[in-house]
């Protein structure tokens, strides 16, 4: 087995329990990223971070349908936790219609 | 659009339902969009009403929108024949003119056998004056694949009229196109086509560049690395056969090229694949025509009796999404070098995430996103590293070892290899290599009266990433240019395309301020892989000053540095960038060294502070150059790189 899946991670599901007492997307995506490199030992910077953070913050399930307001400053954040919170809509209200006819140009069939 | 592309991207992830009207409003607006939408179709079409599907298509196709290339792309790509006969030739009426849409109408008749077309494309070959060459090998294509044993004729007909035009550019490359037509409804008709395949048959992927034009273009490194590797799999006879696939661009290629051609041992060829695009800013051109790769490879593996058990592919890239998707509909297995590639250039030098404009986010957000989707598609990934060590990658996977599934993947970290077994041949010789310094057709050439002195050697592809004109830069500013001769070796210097000529324009204004150093600087055309490798020895055979002689990789970047391997093998000291992988095998001041390379200023101070420093004297410097030739000696040397990939590959065929 290759050196690098030898990485050990702190008690996967312990934390994932506690983000999932988050009450919003903004305050579980603040809490991981905040306590994203004390579970993980291998982050590198902040794109690193953001990976582990976008990957967590998948796995806790909080629906918000507020946008997170803690990310117009970065395209690349902005992009990658728009995704996620896009996942976890789509997974919960099992279609993606509503999210795409706001980029519309036609009003709704 | 970030937004748009995030929800399309979250939507293809979780598949969950959206209405294919809403997904197909969507074209149009951008080629990262349009992939999207391709991605959604191929996920969601299982689901979707087909017929409701097919007439939003139509309707679609019928208001004559910009986009109808995609949408002919996908009815073909999923093989939905819903075009009356009257439609289609309404359609090569109006929009024969057009490049794109012409090849997808085409593409359309052949996917969905329109055998009714076949007397149209003869009709169009027989016209062969007025074909524009893309035009001719898309007609044969497609009467290659729908025709049968009435249209041999006509292809005997065509070869001969273009055999008969001799002064023509494309008649050879057109001709064996021609035979492989003919071939091909030959032997469908007798239906023996497949080859006797007596082990497993590898594909490797290598859409940088070509072989036969190292240096001149993008991705010569992996060209001459699947080359070689290629030729060291064939010699150890652990597979069958290994094709390395380049791409063949209809619009700018060579075309004295063959389209397959054994490459140093006869089970390893290489397979040029015909696609209309440049072979210029690849990257978009692949998001682009990312359906047009998929079926001109699988067109090339019918053609040329390919039956492959793996692909293997490279790059964080549409054309190798494309090769993904058509791995899984032949059923074969997939291989993927994963590399973090663009993740880890993503923040800056102080860690923080760097400030990108909207294109720039969603040209490397949709690098990141395919390698996800090819991480989790793959059968086996390959990362790149030596002595099973690689700590770039797990940063930025967590899904690789937290997943439970990805975890339970075959993974192996591999060196990139350079062939150790380069010799002259009878008749050559090494001086006859180091005329090239003094005597050649360029403008800038050494003098004899400076050839005693020491050289810093710089190959590859000239162009802005590579930094040729920092060096000089660099060279000239620095009191290195009076101890050293530069020689630079790459680019097309008779023919330059746009970023050859931005950079032979730099080096004419340099030298310009500088005619002090005339014959002292040397320029050369690229070389082939084996030329530049002897002309490296032969420059360490035949110029020993007192200094050591240098290989100085100038890129802002290097990925791995296969040219940097190479002049390490053969004794250069090698000054390289600090930035990307080269610090996975370049220790610095033990073996080589490392350097900041943003700016001229900072390779000169890097330079100056190895090659100048009173700290380290030549003999030190002779010694680090020889541990860094001793060390690429044992670690890299292709043939023990070959069986690691061999054993690899025929692991995954055993585990399925």
């Amino acid at each position: 087995m290759a050196v690098l899946r030898s990485h050990k991670i702190t008690s996967f599901s312990s934390f994932i329990d506690e983000l999932k007492r988050c009450g919003s997307i903004n305050e579980a995506f603040s809490y991981i990223s905040k306590r994203v490199s004390d579970w993980v030992s291998c982050i590198t910077d902040e794109y690193s971070r953001l990976r582990y953070a976008t990957f967590f913050l998948e796995r806790c399930g909080i629906v918000d349908e507020q946008l997170p307001n803690f990310y117009d400053s970065n395209e690349i954040l902005k992009a990658s936790v728009q995704e996620v919170r896009f996942s976890l809509l789509a997974r919960k209200y099992g279609s993606a219609d509503d999210p795409l006819i706001l980029f519309s140009d036609t009003p709704a069939p | 659009m970030t937004e748009l592309a995030s929800l399309l991207k979250s939507i293809v992830k979780t598949k969950t339902w959206v209405s294919p009207s809403l997904v197909l409003d969507r074209l149009g607006q951008s080629p990262h969009i349009d992939s999207l939408v391709r991605d959604i179709v191929r996920s969601h079409i299982s689901i979707w009403d087909r017929e409701n599907f097919c007439e939003l298509v139509l309707m679609k196709i019928d208001k004559g929108i910009k986009e109808l290339s995609i949408l002919l792309d996908i009815l073909a790509e999923h093989r939905l024949k819903i075009l009356r006969e009257d439609k289609l030739e309404e359609l090569l009426k109006r929009w024969g003119h057009d490049h794109e849409i012409f090849s997808a109408l085409l593409r359309y008749i052949g996917e969905c056998d329109v055998k009714t077309f076949i007397p149209f494309l003869e009709r169009k070959l027989q016209a062969i004056s007025e074909l524009p060459m893309f035009k001719a090998f898309t007609i044969l294509d497609v009467l290659a694949q729908i025709g049968d044993r009435g249209c041999l004729s006509i292809l005997e007909r065509f070869r001969a009229h273009i055999s008969r035009a001799k002064d023509q550019p494309a008649t050879t490359v057109l001709s064996e196109y021609t035979e492989l037509a003919s071939r091909e409804i030959g032997l469908r008709e007798v239906m023996h086509k497949r080859t006797n395949k007596k082990g497993a048959v590898l594909v490797q992927c290598a859409f940088y560049g070509d072989i036969a034009r190292p240096g001149q273009s993008e991705g010569g490194g992996l060209a001459t690395l699947l080359t070689t590797l290629g030729n060291s799999m064939a010699r150890s006879n652990e597979l069958d056969r290994i094709y390395t696939l380049f791409l063949f661009s209809l619009e700018t290629d060579y075309w004295n090229l063959r389209l397959i051609e054994p490459r140093g041992d006869e089970n390893h060829y290489i397979v040029r694949i015909p696609v209309s695009f440049p072979a210029h800013d690849r990257s978009n051109q692949f998001m682009i025509h990312e359906y047009e790769i998929m079926r001109a490879v699988q067109r090339a593996l019918e053609q040329h009796c390919i039956d492959p058990d793996i692909f293997h592919i490279r790059y964080s890239d549409n054309a190798s999404k494309a090769l993904a998707i058509l791995s899984k509909r032949l059923k074969k297995k997939l291989v993927f070098t994963l590399t973090s590639d663009p993740q880890r250039n993503l923040s800056g030098k102080d860690g923080r995430l760097l400030n990108m404009a909207e294109e720039e986010t969603l040209f490397n957000m949709n690098k990141v996103y395919i390698a996800d989707r090819l991480v989790e598609s793959a059968d086996g990934i390959i990362l790149i590293g030596h002595e099973r060590k690689n700590d770039q990658i797990i940063p930025y996977f967590p899904t690789l070892w937290i997943i439970p599934e990805l975890l339970r993947k075959p993974l192996d970290i591999v060196p990139e290899g350079i062939d150790m077994k380069v010799y002259l041949k009878n008749g050559e010789s090494y001086d006859k290599f180091l005329e090239l310094l003094t005597d050649h057709e360029g403008h800038y050439k050494l003098e004899n009266a400076y050839m005693e002195r020491p050289i810093i050697l710089n190959a590859g592809r000239l162009n802005r990433v590579k930094g040729q004109h920092l060096l000089l830069d660099a060279w000239v500013q620095s009191k290195l240019s009076e101890i050293y001769n530069l020689v630079l070796v790459g680019g097309n210097l008779e023919s330059p395309n746009s970023s050859e000529h931005m950079i032979l324009q730099l080096i004419d204004n340099t030298m310009e301020d500088h005619p002090e150093l005339k014959g002292r600087f040397c320029l050369l055309s690229a070389l082939p892989n084996r030329e530049i490798r002897l002309f490296e020895r032969a420059i360490m055979e035949r110029i020993n000053a007192k200094m050591p002689n240098v290989y100085a990789c100038s890129s802002i970047k290097e990925e791995f540095g296969i040219s940097i391997l190479e002049a390490m093998s053969v004794g250069f000291l090698a000054i390289a960038p600090l930035n990307g992988g080269v610090s996975s095998y370049i220790e610095d001041g033990k073996n080589g060294y490392l350097i900041e390379t943003h700016n001229a200023t900072a390779i000169k101070l890097g330079m100056e502070s190895v090659l100048l420093s009173r700290g380290v004297s030549s003999r030190e410097l002779r010694a680090i150059a020889k541990k860094g030739k001793v060390y690429v000696s044992r670690v890299f040397d292709i043939d023990k790189v070959a069986r690691i990939f061999s054993r690899f590959y025929l692991n995954i065929i055993k585990v399925s």
